[in-house]
């Protein structure tokens, strides 16, 4: 066993969705259409197994009669707070350019390399928004080398992030100016779509994506000397020791001094005990101690 | 509450016993103080840093992050460095104050918690006037 | 500079190199990613031997980084061997490792972690017997609620019965109430006692 949760490809059936969504929509009045498929599925799913249900049934049972609705408010959670988009939790990327990568570079040379990671980049929304954070907003951005290194362990949404074509909700968030210098129109496909965009190819270029199971130690020992991590809204699908276990794991892929960057609802309080909370202007980060050890 | 009202120091209370916790902010409250609480370490830096408190009560055995480490940590923050500190802990024994005290604790209640030794302590800490002196 | 474009494959790390080796002799490498690679597989697929050649590395081992990885792995070995070798951390001096080694026996299935914990109870030290009572505390069991009776009711340190008390202040059921009202009375004079008594009565009344 790992710590990941992992998600069934096949999904719930027509029905089952239907069903699902129907009973959503009349408990909590939230409303996913066709166009959620995905979305909904993962979550679900990562739920499922987390309660150990064996079907759809099971898990609508327990959703529909738990006295302490305790699961429903799970799955509300998560189908709500992991909506993502473009300068999501904007602060955390605020915080990255006003303070945390000058101190990272303090005595470093010019010309030496910054490594950051998005960890469980799903659609490449984060990495993305990082890399225009960067562009525009780091005024030393062309004195280094960074690179920007983005991981997820779904094949499906990793080839939706390198595609980079995202819809209106996507880019809500994104100042007209912003969207006109990194997107491009998409014209064509399905009318039920609406409006896409593009990122243009030379961002899409400065994104190395990678197929990534946390939990296996193979597959990340390639992230070595990180400066900053994101991972956000991710460590939910974890069970305690898988979380205590990526912790552990991202505490080794980080450089001594290096950050971490949890969602804003979550806590490295609840999840382990190498990294030490620092404040900066914008936000409360978690940073590896310099000499490697805890405090 | 009405000790939010009063805008009394603000004192936070890191223990992972909710009723240790319960008990520091009934009694706190009571005496005019305005209480926050955390249940570890690293959750106490976090309220800390987020809201800088006037005073911090921390428990020495707690998960992910112990109450020495903590204080070590606090004092190392350039805005944090000079919060008085108590620390409170189930033991007794001279090396068990000594290690609260390099950690950069100013005081050190052993648990259980009598109401007036909290109360005074903590009104010593943050400058408040002591029972003794007939506090208004 | 700035944003550098895609490129190959990243580097190859030095821990690759103990990748082929005996994981119990990379526990005891010079390079600490080594140690922390091995530990990591050892608690995925343990080899015999794996509880107690983690427990022996535990021991000497400074970097955190490690430590944190040998107590995750027992807690994911989770045999009655490595709950044994968990044990003798939980009266360490060092407070942040006998707190990390609580918790990995509080990871560990209750089946395991409560034949390890249950012997602290009757510990000549207290701190021992409190970490005792918060790790059972913590567990779903069916005879947890006559561990925690069997302290309120009998344990000498009132701070052993506060823990007591804590447990079931999080979870408890009104089956205690009678050695709630035992341990008020056995430290009569106690404000804080009759606090936490109250507490986990009032946060079970009503359920």
């Amino acid at each position: 066993m790992n710590g990941v949760t992992e998600t069934d490809p096949q999904g719930l059936s027509p029905e089952d969705y239907a069903t699902l969504c129907g009973f959503l929509r009349e408990r909590t009045g939230l409303s996913f259409t066709e166009a959620k498929r995905y979305f909904v599925d993962r979550r679900v799913a990562a739920r499922m197994q987390a309660v150990g249900a064996t079907d759809l049934r099971a898990y609508m049972n327990l959703l529909r009669f738990q006295a302490s609705g305790e699961e429903l408010q799970r799955l509300v959670n998560l189908m709500t707070v992991n909506e993502t988009y473009f300068f999501r939790e904007k602060y955390q990327f605020d915080c990255l350019v006003n303070s945390v990568l000058d101190e990272l570079v303090r005595g470093r040379p010019k010309g030496s390399r910054l490594r950051i990671w998005s960890a469980g980049c799903a659609t490449g929304e984060e990495p993305y928004s990082i890399a225009i954070m960067l562009l525009e907003n780091w005024s030393r951005v062309d004195d280094y080398e960074i690179e920007l290194l983005a991981s997820d362990i779904d094949s499906a949404v990793l080839e939706r992030a390198r595609e980079g074509i995202y819809d209106e909700r996507a880019l809500q968030g994104l100042p007209a100016h912003l969207r006109a210098k990194y997107f491009q129109p998409l014209r064509g496909g399905a009318e039920d779509w609406g409006p896409r965009w593009r990122i243009v190819e030379d961002l899409r270029d400065s994104v190395d994506f990678s197929l990534v199971n946390l939990a296996d130690p193979q597959q990340v020992r390639g992230f070595r000397g990180i400066d900053v991590i994101f991972c956000r809204n991710l460590l939910i699908y974890f069970d305690d020791l898988g979380r205590r276990e990526t912790a552990s794991m991202f505490h080794d892929a980080l450089a001594p001094g290096g950050f971490v960057c949890l969602g804003h609802s979550e806590s490295m309080s609840r999840m382990s005990s190498l990294f030490v909370p620092r404040r900066f202007p914008d936000a409360i980060l978690y940073q590896k101690p310099i000499d490697g050890g805890a405090a | 509450m009405s000790a939010n009202d009063t805008g009394g120091p603000r004192v936070l209370v890191v223990d992972d016993a909710v009723t240790v916790r319960a008990f520091s902010r009934r009694v706190l409250e009571g005496a005019g103080f305005v209480v926050d609480e955390a249940v570890n370490g690293i959750e106490g830096l976090e309220r800390a840093m987020a809201v800088p408190p006037d005073l911090v009560i921390v428990d020495v055995n707690m998960r992910k992050m112990d109450g020495y480490t903590m204080l070590r940590v606090l004092r190392r923050d350039p805005v944090l460095r000079d919060v008085p500190a108590i620390m409170i802990s189930t033991e007794a024994k001279d090396s068990d104050r000594e290690q609260a005290l390099l950690a950069g604790a100013n005081w050190y209640i052993v648990k259980p918690p009598r109401p007036e030794v909290l109360v005074e302590a903590a009104r010593l800490l943050t400058g408040q006037p002591l029972a003794t002196e007939g506090a208004p | 500079m700035g944003l550098v474009k895609k490129k190959a494959a990243p580097e190859v790390s030095p821990a690759d190199a103990g990748g082929a080796r005996d994981p119990l002799a990379a526990l005891e490498d010079a390079d600490a990613a080594v140690r922390r690679d091995a530990a990591h597989g050892l608690g995925h697929s343990p080899p015999p031997g794996a509880e107690a050649a983690l427990a022996h590395r535990l021991q000497a081992e400074g970097d955190a980084g490690v430590r944190e990885a040998i107590l995750t792995a027992l807690a994911r070995i989770a045999t009655p061997a490595a709950a044994a070798a968990i044990v003798p951390f939980l009266d360490r001096e060092d407070a942040a490792l006998r707190n990390a080694a609580l918790e990995s026996l509080q990871q560990m299935p209750v089946e395991v972690a409560a034949p390890a914990l249950l012997p602290l109870l009757d510990h000549a030290d207290t701190d021992l017997r409190i970490f005792a009572v918060q790790g059972l505390g913590s567990l779903v069991h069916p005879d947890r609620a006559e561990w925690l009776a069997r302290v309120m009711e009998h344990d000498c340190d009132v701070n052993v019965g506060l823990a007591a008390v804590e447990a079931l202040a999080e979870a408890g059921s009104p089956e205690a109430l009678s050695s709630l009202e035992t341990l008020a009375r056995r430290f009569p004079d106690d404000a804080f006692v009759a606090f936490a008594v109250d507490a986990a009565r009032s946060s079970f009344r009503g359920r």
